[in-house]
């Protein structure tokens, strides 16, 4: 029950926080058929949201999760763009209009959270056999959430920025920040960057097969086609990508310059002089106010395209950590825990230790039977030449090695076993909880795994 | 409506956001599905809607173009109320000769100041619309031949060998010769294939006329296009089985290296697939490699016999070669290479060329739209005063400053 309280008390904090950002402007905090427009949407967002898919199989009657998702995403993109759509072009709509668009707007930023948290508060309770109790108190968390916004109205309409807010500026900034709150966590893991990137890459993609076989050059799995490599290029991966970032990137930078292009503004009653100056830093100060927001939805979406690719491909190699001699020991000790981490986290390290000019690179790693890999980071086989030096070594995806040069997956228990595109072993002992590596076989297994290159003929 | 209105709608900005939103939006749907973008071409080519929708964007950049080289090309009379509405404006009193100390003053900065109606016009970068009106006129030429190419394209094709000869969408086409890119060797790594043929041509004879065709971009023939799009080897053989003799040609469609092609006898009762076969195999560690010998091919063929094909024997062969099996011979003849010859009409493929020709050249020249650009000083007379107005198509606030500071020219000193 207490799970259901705190879910509920988190999406109704995020509601508050989104409507806070709404009641910075001035049209909607003090226009009240404005901001009892925006409330009444939002509670019946709340209302229909979870009521629709608290009880059992509505929602799914209508459409499935997929589409449901798949609304919210163009929810939110919408809403998102609007922000790009009214700086370029301010809309005059009557009094009426605007309120019932505002109302629309809480409605919809909020009806899907609260589809979603409806659905996951009754699975609660049907797994903790208490439904109305986990009912009630999903409600009061969700009361005790939204309490704050009524709490701090009156603080959040001292913050300065609110004279300067333009309403653009609050959809993008909302719209951001609903790109990475958005959804009941437990339910979706998904983020709408995620799908749109799919979706970008499968539309380049298949543009393109499209454009060639309308141009007569259709890709072949083994005969040349003039211009492939480009047209690969264009409906790669990357292009997808690069195609995402600048579509989520196109609004806020839209209203950056929309605000910087405004020039200065001329002061006929205050010729020149301290005066004229004055007024100019002032304007000059408001579009730094203004461009706030804006800032802090580019950081939002930085992280959250950054979050996703790293989400997309989680391959990780860390940098290796330097190493030195023990003092008159002859051997290299890395103990298995320290400031550094912890080897039992189940993380690919590396390390290096400088042999007069040569670096040598190896690895550590805890194996699933509780036992320690310790590796050059290189194999027998794979060779990259000096201009790809980049490929060579090892990262980790998942619970697997992966060589860099031949994308080889290495099963964890194989670390340690010479042969195959494996990491070349190297002699260690645990001794007092560290792994302690003899310099001089680091060094002869080194200089074997040199001697090895030498008949490589990879590029 | 009335037509201005309309003229306004179709050269909108707005309204290629608008179609662009709405195509999204019906890709977004059709994603929920299996095969989205299938679906969706066929939404946009084969649907009234859609094609409504394909052709109002197409009329929409075509319109929008027209707009804007009108209005760049056109001299508008300057109006005081106008001038003033520019990003920037000064007045100076009008005096005697002022007209003339200001189209001075224009020329100082680089205008061609022209005289119009009580005033002076005059533009730099008048014709800074040319990269984008190329590229729009590229992106139009493209979506109207695709249309045409989606639905008139007739297409047809053909396997033929060295002396082969076939009709091909109403054309007699023989090969006389052909050349293909073949290695020698390849060595097959991985599951990977890195196979590649990079150059295929063949010498052909197409009504009375000899051509070349390649890989490369087709050749146009009597009105068609042709284009080689596929290769393999052609394997004459002798298959003899219970007293009788089969002679075949197959071309076998076994490139790259591991791929199988069934050859299925005319009386039913064997199947043969052939694969080529390794000359050697190659270790190292837990890698190994495959070496095939292209120049003088030697197959793995399983032949399978009986109603059900479940009785069955490999043997290996080279060309040249004839095998005894459990109940027939078979002789390999003298191997060679096929093409597949793809012939295409499509009265709309030179104008797709054309328009992707001009689509990059388009996307070639923009970039010079950071310096090329439209910068507007207007001077007009109303009563004792000239207004002078300035505008700039980019990099307005910076624009504006620099009229201030070249007025200090012509105001009077304060």
């Amino acid at each position: 029950m207490l799970q259901s309280f705190l879910t509920s008390l988190r999406e109704a904090l995020q509601c508050t926080l989104l409507l806070s950002l709404l009641f910075l402007h001035p049209a909607i905090r003090d226009k009240r058929l404005n901001s009892l427009s925006l409330l009444c949407g939002t509670a019946l967002a709340f209302l229909a949201g979870f009521f629709l898919s608290y009880i059992p199989g509505i929602s799914d009657h209508i459409w499935d999760n997929n589409t449901w998702t798949m609304l919210r995403y163009c929810t939110e993109i919408s809403i998102y763009f609007a922000g790009a759509v009214l700086v370029i072009r301010g809309f005059e709509l009557p009094e009426r209009v605007n309120s019932m668009l505002l109302g629309l707007l809480g409605f919809l930023l909020f009806f899907f959270e609260a589809r979603a948290l409806g659905f996951h508060i009754h699975d609660a309770g049907l797994m903790s056999e208490n439904v109305s109790g986990t009912l009630m108190t999903s409600l009061l968390g969700t009361l005790a959430g939204l309490s704050l916004l009524f709490l701090t109205r009156k603080t959040v309409t001292k913050i300065p920025l609110q004279s300067t807010l333009m309403l653009p500026v609050i959809l993008v900034s909302v719209a951001a920040l609903k790109f990475i709150i958005g959804g009941v966590g437990e339910l979706e893991d998904g983020y709408l960057v995620i799908s749109l990137q799919k979706g970008l890459l499968d539309l380049t993609e298949n543009s393109m097969d499209l454009f060639q076989s309308l141009l007569l050059l259709p890709e072949h799995p083994f005969i040349k086609t003039p211009f492939a490599e480009a047209a690969a290029f264009l409906s790669g991966d990357r292009m997808a990508m690069t195609l995402t970032v600048i579509l989520m990137m196109t609004p806020p930078v839209l209203i950056l310059v929309r605000l910087y292009a405004i020039p200065d503004p001329v002061f006929p009653d205050a010729a020149r002089g301290a005066e004229r100056r004055l007024r100019i830093a002032f304007f000059r100060k408001e579009l730094v106010f203004q461009s706030t927001p804006v800032i802090l939805a580019i950081v939002v979406l930085i992280i959250l395209i950054h979050s996703v690719n790293v989400s997309l491909n989680p391959m990780y190699a860390p940098a290796p950590l330097p190493v030195r001699e023990a003092e008159g020991s002859g051997a290299i000790r890395i103990p298995l825990a320290d400031r550094m981490g912890d080897l039992s986290d189940g993380k690919l390290r590396k390390y290096v230790y400088y042999y007069g000019n040569k670096e040598i690179i190896f690895l550590a790693i805890l194996k699933p039977d509780g036992s320690v890999g310790v590796a050059l980071d290189q194999c027998e086989i794979c060779k990259p030449a000096d201009w790809n030096k980049a490929a060579q070594g090892y990262s980790q995806r998942g619970d697997h090695l992966v060589c860099n040069y031949c994308m080889t997956p290495i099963a964890l228990p194989t670390v340690g076993n010479p042969g195959g595109c494996n990491p070349i072993p190297l002699p260690f002992r645990l001794e007092d909880d560290h792994i302690v590596i003899e310099t001089g076989e680091l060094v002869r297994v080194f200089k074997a795994a040199e001697s090895l290159e030498k008949e490589g003929t990879h590029l | 409506m009335t037509r201005s209105v309309l003229y306004r709608i179709v050269s909108s900005w707005w309204l290629t956001a608008f179609i662009g939103t709405v195509l999204s939006a019906v890709y977004a749907f059709f994603s929920l599905g299996e095969d989205a973008f299938e679906q969706w071409r066929s939404f946009i080519f084969h649907s009234i809607p859609g094609i409504s929708l394909y052709l109002l964007l197409t009329a929409n950049l075509l319109v929008i173009s027209i707009r804007i080289i009108h209005s760049a090309l056109s001299y508008p009379v300057p109006d005081p109320a106008a001038v003033k509405r520019m990003d920037a404006h000064v007045s100076v009193d009008a005096g005697a000769g002022t007209l003339d100390r200001i189209s001075r003053w224009m020329v100082s900065k680089k205008f061609k100041p022209l005289s119009v109606k009580d005033g002076l016009y005059a533009v730099r970068g008048r014709l800074s619309f040319i990269p984008g009106l190329i590229l729009r006129s590229g992106i139009v030429m493209i979506m109207v031949s695709a249309v045409f190419s989606i639905h008139l394209r007739k297409t047809g094709e053909a396997r033929l060998r060295e002396g082969g000869h076939a009709d091909v969408l109403g054309m007699e086409i023989s090969v006389e010769h052909i050349r293909s890119g073949l290695p020698d060797e390849f060595l097959q790594v991985g599951e990977r294939n890195m196979f590649r043929i990079n150059s295929l041509s063949a010498q052909i004879l197409v009504s009375g006329s000899r051509k070349s065709v390649s890989n490369g971009f087709p050749v146009r023939v009597n009105g068609r296009y042709l284009r080689l799009i596929h290769t393999g080897f052609f394997q004459p053989f002798t298959f003899g089985a219970q007293g009788r003799r089969l002679q075949e040609d197959a071309y076998l469609d076994i490139l790259p290296p591991g791929r199988t092609h069934i050859v299925s006898l005319p009386d039913g009762e064997f199947l043969l697939t052939f694969r080529l076969k390794p000359a050697k195999t190659i270790k190292k560690g837990l890698l190994s490699g495959k070496l095939y010998n292209l120049r003088k091919p030697v197959y793995t063929i399983v032949v399978q016999k009986g109603k059900s094909k479940n009785v069955s024997e490999i043997i290996s062969a080279s060309p040249g070669e004839t095998v005894e099996g459990k109940g027939y011979t078979l002789s390999l003849g003298k191997q060679g290479t096929f093409v597949t010859l793809e012939a295409v009409e499509d009265p709309a493929l030179f104008w797709l060329y054309a328009g992707t020709i001009v689509t990059i050249v388009g996307i070639l020249l923009m970039p010079l739209r950071f310096f090329w650009y439209r910068r507007e000083m207007v001077a007009t007379r109303e009563d004792d005063a000239i207004h002078i107005g300035y505008r700039e198509e980019f990099y307005r606030k910076w624009g504006i400053q620099k009229f201030y500071r070249w007025s200090e020219d012509i105001l009077p000193p304060e």
